[in-house]
């Protein structure tokens, strides 16, 4: 091997430059390593870009022209970044000699570590635990944290000695222990424990050996601090106790149930409230023992409840209790779902409301009694009123003459005057006993149509029938038309009394008709409610009923002239309507005709 | 005593309280009375109107019955209201009535121009105080 095959394969290139940089020698190597092209001359330092050979940060130039520095040239390249090691050296006549050869390969490693470093010290500053190494005598060797405040003691105080000098006894010793079991077995080892600080501040740690590959004498103690998750253990330790209470011990019933309405856990209430024991409740689903006529409404709350339409919802129903009687319970019925939202299952409170329902009912009952007490107080008043109004005007009249008449016949000293008030005085007590006779008249028909009469079921068209039949004469008269639409066919009430009231609505009709048009007499009947409806009308005179309204029903009222009529079959209607329960109105216009409709109690 | 005739008008559908109350102011030698009486309110109206549209010497009483048919006495004063039957409102009236039911007695409260209430029945001597202080 000569000289120039040696020179020929050497790696190593050089160049010279004066202070300025500007390069006046270079050798074929040095062109090879740094790629310059074989022509190009006027080549000066400053193009290159000097990184740190450490740090491989960029170096600015006046920093780079110095004896002795070494750098690193990185030459951008298509393929593989080339990175050239350059080491200056200053000659007597301050030109710098810089000698290059290329450490791509150390660089590229260089660089390599640097990222992973850079990943790990990521990786490690997330990291809120402290790493000790502590060889098998519990000596410390060494720490790692990211937060150094994490350290009880400053770490002086505690490498190179024994944890029994810095932890407390029991606590250090079981850790010592477990660090040589740990290293006999070769297993992990984990341990809890709490430290006091002043002012009550305990906080507790969590502690784990690990074994470190390939070492026997050495471990790791990983130690976290845990005390925020025992706080919040502790919490939920709690509030599952508590819940726990407030489900079993609840007044409320309390079930969990499967969406197929098989119990999961109930409380005792439950039990009491259904007479089933849990046991069985898990046989029976929630379904099987609801009342039929609640079942399709419990149906349509689960199902709305699973689809999302509601979160809960409160309503009454009627379990089947395990001894064959029903039980009204108030219910209040949510779904649970898992964190997917998927629903689990079914949560059921249970209120009984027997007790409330059935106060209820007699309640209702008794508001019912009370309004019906309430219509006969208000009917018998209206009664009195009318009977006070009866003495006043129809009674109380001819004794007031029969009075005047004494006193004038007293003072009168002619006798043919006294002789006409004495047929005066006669006449009057005439008119008197004709009143009363007609009160007697109104009280035998109120009371006989009512008392000595059991209730039966009354055909409306059979009595029209029979009505029609008895007053043939006046309807052939009249030249009256009747017709009859009873969609109430039959009715159950006391026959007569019914029987009169339509013969003096149709009488009436037939009375106080308008001789200019054919009459015309229309009944019918509908239900209402819990009422038939008996709908008289006719095409007669009809009346002003501002003006007679008030008085129609009343003792001798007579608003129509020239009909011979004593004012009395209204009246009668009225009371005899009134002792069946029912109602009667009018409805009327002067000159068109008049409407009556009866209410009837239907029973 | 020379007075003028005064014209009292009954109304009241009691054929034999109307003869005694005539009776009783016919035949009274201290006062000069016409009396004139109607059986119903709606004659009544038809007969004064046309006394009035006939400029005829008017009622200066009038004594008004409550219970009658096809108009009370209380349908009346309420007719009295209309401008039509105004005219009346220039006479004294009085209800004549048997009632004593508070309900009827407080009821002439309500028309300014009915003097006051008689109860039936009625004496002579009161009638005749009455049309003399009124």
């Amino acid at each position: 091997m000569n000289n120039d095959f040696l020179n020929s394969h050497r790696t190593e290139g050089f160049l010279c430059c004066n202070s300025n940089g500007a390069v006046f020698h270079i050798t074929d190597q040095a062109r090879k390593l740094l790629e310059l092209d074989d022509l190009k001359s006027d080549i000066i330092i400053q193009d290159f870009i000097f990184l740190d050979s450490n740090t491989l940060l960029p170096i600015p130039f006046e920093e780079t022209v110095k004896d002795g520095a070494n750098y690193i040239i990185e030459i951008p390249s298509a393929k593989h970044q080339k990175y050239i090691s350059a080491t200056f050296i200053q000659d007597d006549n301050d030109n710098l000699i810089i000698s290059l050869y290329d450490n791509s390969i150390l660089i590229r490693k260089l660089i390599e570590l640097k990222k992973q470093e850079y990943n790990q010290r990521l990786l490690v500053s997330s990291i809120n635990d402290i790493i000790f190494e502590v060889n098998k005598d519990g000596i410390f060797l060494n720490y790692w944290t990211n937060k150094p405040n994490l350290l009880i003691h400053p770490p002086s105080s505690f490498i190179g000695r024994p944890l029994t000098d810095i932890l407390p006894q029991e606590i250090s010793y079981k850790i010592l222990s477990l660090i040589r079991s740990s290293i006999r077995e070769k297993k992990q080892k984990t341990f809890e424990y709490a430290l006091q600080y002043p002012k009550d501040v305990l906080r507790w740690y969590s502690l784990i050996v690990k074994n470190i590959p390939d070492q026997s004498e050495i471990v790791a103690l990983v130690i976290t601090d845990i005390t925020k998750q025992k706080e919040y253990q502790d919490k939920l330790i709690f509030s599952e106790q508590r819940f726990y209470q407030a489900f079993h011990f609840s007044g409320v019933g309390t079930t969990l149930t499967s969406l197929e309405g098989y119990l999961l856990e109930g409380n005792k209430t439950v039990s009491q409230i259904l007479g089933y024991s849990k046991e069985e409740l898990q046989q029976i689903r929630s379904i099987d023992i609801t009342h039929s006529e609640d079942k399709n409404y419990d149906l349509t709350v689960r199902k709305e409840l699973i689809e999302g339409k509601k979160n809960y919802h409160t309503f009454l129903k009627r379990y089947l209790h395990k001894d064959n009687y029903y039980v009204w319970c108030s219910i209040t019925i949510s779904l649970v779902r898992d964190t997917s939202d998927q629903p689990q299952y079914f949560i059921v409170q249970l209120v009984d409301m027997t007790e409330f329902i059935r106060n209820n009912e007699e309640l209702k009952l008794k508001k019912k009694k009370l309004e019906t007490i309430k219509a006969h107080l208000e009917s018998k008043i209206v009664q009195n009123e009318e009977a006070n109004y009866i003495i006043a005007h129809n009674l109380l009249s001819p004794i007031a003459n029969i009075k005047m008449l004494v006193d004038n016949i007293k003072a009168s000293e002619e006798n043919g005057m006294k002789d006409a008030f004495l047929d005066l005085l006669s006449s009057s007590c005439k008119e008197l006993e004709e009143t009363l006779d007609d009160l007697k008249d109104i009280a035998s028909k109120i009371n006989n149509s009512i008392q000595n009469e059991e209730k039966e079921t009354c055909n409306f068209n059979d009595i029209l029938n029979n009505i029609i039949e008895l007053k043939q004469p006046l309807i052939t008269k009249k030249n009256a038309r009747i017709r009859s639409n009873f969609q109430a066919v039959d009715i159950r009430t006391h026959r007569l009394a019914l029987f009169t009231i339509m013969e003096e609505l149709i009488d009436n009709a037939l009375q106080f008709s308008e001789p200019s048009r054919i009459l015309d007499i229309q009944l019918d009947t509908h239900y209402d409610e819990d009422s038939i409806i008996l709908t008289v009308k006719d095409n007669g005179l009809g009346m002003d009923l501002n003006k007679v309204k008030s008085q129609l029903f009343m003792f001798k009222k007579i608003f129509h002239r020239g009909f011979n009529t004593k004012g009395l079959g209204l009246n009668i209607t009225k009371y005899q309507v009134d002792s069946l329960g029912g109602k009667i109105d009018v409805e009327s216009m002067l000159g068109e005709g008049t409407t009556f409709y009866v209410k009837f109690p239907n029973t | 005593m020379a007075t003028k005739s005064k014209n009292v008008v009954l109304i009241d559908d009691n054929a034999i309280f109307r003869m005694v109350f005539g009776a009783m102011l016919t035949h009274n030698e201290n006062l000069d009375l016409t009396v004139c009486s109607y059986e119903n309110a709606l004659d009544a109206l038809d007969g004064l109107k046309s006394d009035y549209d006939q400029q005829l010497e008017l009622p200066d009483y009038l004594f008004v019955d409550i219970n009658m048919p096809y108009m009370t006495g209380w349908e009346l004063m309420e007719k009295i209201k209309e401008k039509e039957y105004a005219f009346l409102q220039n006479c004294k009236i009085f209800i004549i009535s048997s009632s004593p039911l508070e309900s009827d007695v407080q009821r002439i409260q309500q028309y300014p121009y009915i003097n006051d209430y008689i109860l039936k029945p009625v004496s002579k001597e009161k009638l005749l105080h009455l049309l003399t202080t009124f």
